[in-house]
């Protein structure tokens, strides 16, 4: 809870804190920008509650233990260097992956060099490039839901958002009409289990990913492809406790004045587990005003895994159809509503067998982001 | 000759708000820089930090008027064809994904224009019909 003041309370100064460097007399091409040091964070809080189910650490009780918070500071000596770090703070209401996380955590640390206007490295801890969202998942004044669509992005097991190793990314000329940014990434990450049997905190190792963005001359659209692996060491999926993954997955977004339409599929194998897992969604806004906007989105997926002999197959591990309204106050301070009507295997209070047919269970969040 | 007011009519309609907000602001830049003529598709760029260097390999310092601005909007509006608030949202991804901070801004023509006067990369617009004192003003095709 100290923490959680401490980080409050640097969220509403950073800004008066925030320096301007002088302006330099006069440049050569690597001389450093006119503003080093650069102070931002968000912060989104929410009431959340179910219908009597909990699920997605929210109880059937309601919430208000239900946020995200952080701070990023950049440091920029040069215009081809900069360090970025992230400090974060989350709270998922009930949710039992909480007894495993920090109140205040490192989300990220690296340095990153630019080679050129079009190329750039990173090093250290890093959000993976992945997908439409990943890299901005948490900042709640961006998004049109409490949330990252759920299947795809997960929350709090079963993902990471981070990758600690190195990345190079590479962009084409942004002058032509068709361009294209590509990155690699290589390192490993450590995320959360959480199965019938607890917790546990398995280290992936030999990470490597990849994706590619092309931007069409249509103002707006665009479409991704991007792949990973990695070996899982710890996991408590198979006896042996180690396991490989791999991820293969796409995107399409178009961003209009007006309307805002975004769809992904990924498909995940685990393979001496057998696993198999599927995903897609799709989401569309429209803006009625200038601070109005109105959401809806599906959001399902498919899980396949062996049991003795057979293969058992859960149609609906989570299936849900959301429903919102977005009014920002400014661009930076921004109020939502949204309801979900889901069905799934992911019921905290009464826990389903795996491959038990998914039950329904209905949440509304309602929630402020603010940025700066 | 209906026909020619009409086509007339039509420029006027089509053509009669971007000429408005053309006329709102003027781009400026130090009095050392070489640049005389810029696309409004380079000034877009130039302003979103996806071009970085003029020809000479300075760097490019943008910098914007606070959003409040009645130039902010006009520049906005004519040069990335957006509101302010869709540009604030872009520089919220930049961000936030930890790739690139938005240009300073200034609070006035004059915060702007001494700027740009200390400034050998830098590059910005003021209110139409202020004297541009000690720096160059830039033509846009």
């Amino acid at each position: 809870m100290k923490n959680l003041a401490t980080l409050t309370l640097l969220l509403w100064t950073a800004p008066l804190m925030a320096q301007e460097a002088p302006p330099a007399p006069a440049a050569t091409p690597d001389e450093a920008p006119a503003e080093k040091f650069a102070i931002h964070g968000y912060l989104t809080q929410a009431f959340a509650d179910t219908d009597g189910e909990q699920i997605l650490g929210i109880p059937g009780t309601g919430t208000t233990d239900y946020r995200r918070a952080a701070v990023l500071l950049r440091f920029t000596p040069t215009a081809k260097d900069s360090l970025v770090v992230q400090l974060a703070h989350r709270r998922l209401g009930e949710s039992r992956s909480m007894t495993l996380e920090p109140d205040v955590k490192l989300d990220w640390a690296f340095y990153e060099r630019k080679l050129g206007q079009d190329t750039s490295i990173r090093v250290g801890r890093i959000p993976q490039p992945m997908g439409l969202l990943n890299e901005t998942r948490y900042v709640g004044t961006l998004l049109p839901f409490y949330r990252t669509p759920y299947n795809f992005y997960q929350e709090g097991s079963f993902t990471s958002e981070t990758v600690d190793g190195l990345a190079l990314r590479h962009s084409t000329s942004p002058a032509r009409s068709w361009s294209a940014e590509a990155s690699v990434y290589a390192g490993g990450f450590s995320m959360i289990e959480s199965t019938d049997n607890g917790l546990v905190k398995p280290r992936a190792e030999n990470m490597v990913g990849g994706q590619v963005w092309l931007n069409t001359p249509l103002s707006g659209l665009r479409f991704g492809v991007g792949a990973q692996r990695f070996d899982l060491r710890g996991t408590a999926i198979v006896s042996d406790q180690e396991d490989s993954w791999r991820n293969y997955y796409a995107s399409g977004e178009y961003v209009g004045s007006r309307v805002k339409l975004r769809s992904e599929y990924r498909k995940t194998r685990i393979q001496d587990a057998k696993v198999d897992f599927e995903t897609w969604y799709a989401y569309a806004g429209v803006n009625l005003t200038s601070r109005l906007a109105v959401h809806g989105q599906f959001d399902t997926s498919r899980l396949e895994f062996p049991s003795g002999s057979r293969r058992f197959e859960v149609p609906k591990y989570y299936e849900d159809w959301t429903a919102g309204l977005t009014f920002a106050v400014r661009a930076d301070v921004v109020l939502k509503g949204e309801y979900h009507w889901a069905e799934s295997q992911l019921l905290e209070t009464h826990v389903l067998p795996l491959g038990a047919p998914s039950r329904p269970v209905n949440y509304g969040i309602v929630s402020m982001s603010v940025s700066f | 000759m209906t026909r020619r007011i009409l086509s007339l009519l039509l420029a006027l309609v089509l053509l009669g708000p971007a000429a408005g907000w053309a006329a709102d602001y003027q781009v400026i830049v130090n009095a050392n820089n070489p640049t005389d003529i810029l696309t409004r598709e380079q000034l877009g760029k130039m302003f979103l930090k996806k071009i970085v260097k003029w020809d000479t390999g300075t760097p490019i310092v943008p910098v914007d008027q606070v959003p409040i601005s009645p130039a902010r909007a006009a520049f906005t509006k004519i040069v990335h064809g957006k509101p302010v608030s869709a540009i604030a949202s872009y520089w919220q991804q930049q961000i936030f994904a930890g790739r690139e901070v938005p240009p300073a801004e200034k609070a006035g023509d004059a915060a702007v224009i001494a700027f740009v006067k200390a400034n050998p990369g830098a590059i910005g617009y003021i209110s139409a019909g202020v004297a541009a004192d000690g720096v160059k003003i830039l033509n846009i095709r």
